[in-house]
């Protein structure tokens, strides 16, 4: 690695981030490029770590000395040595997997933005919320303790927030008719994904506090992850005082509030408010991975401390919790995403729903290692299923950047006929909408059938084990991945058809006639969505590298480091379920979209059950309604009872008691009070007297 | 040796002198050189009582060479604020200046 690159890699960006109101004083484009620059100094030094993980060990390349034998490797400072406190930067392949996906992706991005945000006001904020949250994200996935990963968290979470109201000022008029302007709207869905998040990271902060409360009652107050996972004595006190299942349950809120699952997955479709770069680096391919990221850090870390003391039940609950909140989070995003009708909408369900995917997988793997010990079949899945979504789901969103940069609509029945006009988008975007509908060879199909073998072998052991419950359930999580993964194909054919084989909308040709005409996309972004292209075509088969790589540093873990790992996946037996979901999901799509053999609307017309499905989906569950009424209305009316009865009644009458007291006993001075420096001075001189008089004779 | 209380006794008429100042006067440079009047009153005070038929101590000759130059700071911005009120009320009478808050 380049020095001292586990540290630079992520203090590079937010230096960079501080800087850009200076460099905007020199000049915009000084700026523009030096913000770029920042983010791709960090992937240079985020990829230096790659090699030492594949060689298993540390060397820095300036004086080629040989820093740890060992991966994982840490480095750290200590701040307050009693308690535990620290800052400090672990190298594991999964740490530094996490940041080449955050810095790369966020290089290639900052590029794409050079284009897309061209001639925007204030870039300045928007170059220094986007350097900051790189600098956030790779702090996250760097830290070597849960103390400074949740200092990420938040600075994510912070830029995030920022970023999807970043339009605030808009004078448009909004799309909901509850606002007055578009930049009203826009910093409301803003303040939705803060206030939403927030419940997670609240859960997740107790979580965390618990743990290094235990910890310190263990006699070894820690954040750090490979003390938590050497020294075990805080699990059996948590175990002792019957906090360990709730404390792992409420861990994992967090990434239910950052990684939209279910039941905190109503921000992520409001996030779409944000300019679309930043819905393709924050919400697609990065922040929303942080939830996947913490659970993929601490399971390994669960499965060796909850075998040590001999309580693996608790380790069985986590997985179950994960696996089906996962696993429905899927479906359910996936039928919202069915009938969306903004094309950023879409793929906002479709990102929660993968993330489902790789939830699903990680909670598959736990499960394994309560069944079998040994996690690495769904662990392999999740990650691997994280990287190819993160860089089609950045592609999509890319590609839809440049689609609705040209037509200026978000709303897909707008467009149409765009196949002429944009030929390279359209390519690029029908390659990312196969990769997420998993069809072969494109890398989500290797990522998505991993994951359904997971399922499959987990079901598989767990009844050859005895563990029928689990063995049901293993085939109930496959069977909702495989309808999910029909969904999927639907609503992809359906995206594509829509923006670029229909016919021209009368809106495009209305725009044609004003003479704007549609063009396709400059080279400063498409560049930045052939590469992505590219990676997700082949991604796919680097799939045994991608093992060695993820499994460096781990014990007794089967590699399948060759071409047997496709032949595997191919010939898996749930191949055919994968086949069958394609043909229940791609030709009702067909029918209904590509050939246009039927008319979805007419259709929806005809039969009133699909009808009363469509706008059940579209409403999106009514969760979000529900969560409106209950939660934001409840608490609205709970404001106004407590504002009636406590503060008027109690505080308000207080204040004005104290206010009259006061008020009547200064009227008895208020004569003394001249406010003329010579009578003070007098006085001053009579107190002197007096005081000179004590002195004399007292 | 000239006894302590002829030290003390001058230190207390500089203060009555300075105090009177600030009683009877309106003009705010007066006013600001009865405070100075106060402020040597007060060193030759400390000084006096810091030595002895022995000696002296050097410690209250520090501190009152830190007032000194401590003090002429605060005369410099009392005048620059008194230049500033006479521009602005076009008189130094602090009885006229009763309004800050302009």
């Amino acid at each position: 690695m380049l020095p001292l690159a586990p540290w630079l890699c992520w203090a590079i960006p937010i230096i960079g981030a501080i800087l850009t109101p200076l460099l905007a004083k020199i000049g915009s484009k000084v700026r523009d490029y030096s913000a770029v620059l920042f983010s791709i100094i960090s992937f240079v030094f985020a990829f230096s770590m790659v090699p030492d993980i594949f060689a298993g060990k540390v060397i820095d390349w300036l004086t080629g000395n040989i820093i740890s034998n060992v991966i994982p490797y840490q480095s750290r400072v200590t701040w307050i040595a009693d308690l535990g406190i620290e800052m400090g930067v672990l190298m594991d392949p999964l740490s530094v997997f996490m940041a080449n996906i955050a810095s790369g992706l966020g290089a290639l991005i900052m590029v794409y933005s050079l284009g897309y945000m061209h001639g925007e006001p204030d870039l300045t904020r928007y170059w220094f919320f986007m350097n900051f949250f790189v600098g956030g994200m790779v702090l996250l996935v760097m830290a070597n303790n849960l103390l400074q990963m949740f200092i990420g968290w938040e600075i994510v979470g912070l830029c995030s927030y920022a970023l999807i109201g970043f339009w605030h000022k808009k004078k448009e008029p909004s799309p909901v008719p509850d606002y007055e302007t578009e930049g009203e709207y826009n910093a409301m869905c803003g303040m939705k994904a803060f206030i939403t998040t927030r419940i997670g990271d609240v859960a997740l902060l107790i979580a965390i506090l618990t743990i290094y409360v235990y910890t310190w009652k263990a006699g070894n107050p820690t954040f750090n992850f490979l003390e938590l996972e050497e020294h075990v004595e805080w699990a059996r006190l948590l175990v002792a005082s019957g906090l360990l299942v709730p404390t792992v349950i409420l861990l994992f809120g967090g990434p239910i509030g950052k990684s939209a699952q279910f039941p905190l997955h109503v921000w992520l479709p409001e996030a779409m408010a944000g300019p679309t770069t930043v819905s393709a680096l924050i919400h697609a391919a990065t922040m929303v991975k942080a939830g996947v990221y913490l659970v993929a850090r601490v399971l390994p870390i669960f499965v060796e401390v909850f075998t040590m003391i001999n309580f693996t039940s608790a380790l069985y609950t986590f997985s179950m919790v994960v696996a089906c909140i996962g696993a429905f989070t899927a479906f359910l995003a996936a039928t919202m995403g069915m009938v969306a009708r903004e094309v950023k909408k879409v793929l906002a369900y479709s990102t929660i729903s993968q993330i489902g995917y790789m939830m699903l997988a990680l909670g598959i793997g736990g499960l394994l290692g309560y069944v079998v010990g040994e996690i690495a079949e769904g662990y392999y899945a999740g990650t691997f299923h994280l990287m190819s979504h993160a860089v089609f789901k950045a592609l999509l969103f890319l590609s839809a950047g440049a689609v609705l940069h040209s037509t200026r609509t978000k709303d897909m029945f707008e467009m149409g006929g765009l196949k002429q006009y944009m030929p390279i988008t359209y390519k690029c975007m029908l390659f990312g909408a196969l990769s997420l509908a998993g069809i072969p060879p494109l890398s989500g199909f290797w990522s998505k059938e991993t994951i359904f073998d997971a399922a499959w072998v987990l079901a598989q052991e767990a009844y050859s084990h005895g563990y029928t419950f689990i063995g049901m359930t293993g085939y109930i999580l496959l069977f909702i991945a495989v309808i999910t993964a029909a969904m999927t194909l639907f609503y992809s054919i359906r995206m594509i058809a829509i923006i670029f084989i229909w016919p021209e909308s009368e809106y495009l040709k209305e725009m044609e006639r004003k003479g704007e005409h549609i063009h396709e996309a400059p080279p400063i972004m498409w560049v930045p969505l052939v590469i992505l292209t590219i990676v997700s075509i082949v991604g796919g088969f680097f799939a045994p590298l991608f093992q060695v790589f993820m499994f460096q540093g781990w014990e007794g873990v089967e590699i399948h480091a060759s071409v047997e790992i496709f032949i595997r996946t191919v010939f898996s037996p749930t191949i055919l379920m994968t086949l069958g979901a394609f043909a229940l999901g791609g030709i009702p799509a067909y029918y209904f979209y590509w050939s246009r053999k039927i008319d979805p609307g007419e259709f929806l017309e005809k039969h009133n059950f699909f009808r009363m499905v469509h706008s059940f989906f579209y409403n999106r569950w009514y969760i979000n309604d529900f969560y409106m009424k209950v939660l934001v209305g409840g608490f609205i009316k709970l404001s106004v009872v407590i504002y009636k009865f406590f503060e008027q009644a109690v505080v308000d009458r207080f204040n004005y008691a104290v206010a009259w007291i006061v008020r009547r006993f200064t009227e008895l001075f208020r004569k003394t009070h001249t406010g003329d420096l010579n009578y003070n001075m007098i006085a001053v001189m009579l107190g002197i007297i007096v005081m000179l008089l004590l002195l004399l004779f007292g | 040796m000239i006894e302590l209380y002829w030290y003390l006794g001058a230190s207390a008429i500089l203060y009555l002198i300075g105090l009177y100042c600030l009683a009877t006067k309106r003009n705010l440079i007066k006013l600001i050189i009865g405070i100075e009047i106060l402020i040597n009153a007060a060193h030759l005070n400390f000084i006096a009582l810091g030595t002895t038929a022995t000696g002296f101590d050097p410690l209250t000759h520090t501190y009152v060479i830190i007032s000194i130059g401590v003090g002429a700071g605060v005369i410099a911005l009392a005048l620059s604020l008194t230049l500033l009120v006479y521009r602005h009320y076009g008189t130094l009478d602090v009885r006229k200046m009763r309004r800050l808050k302009w």
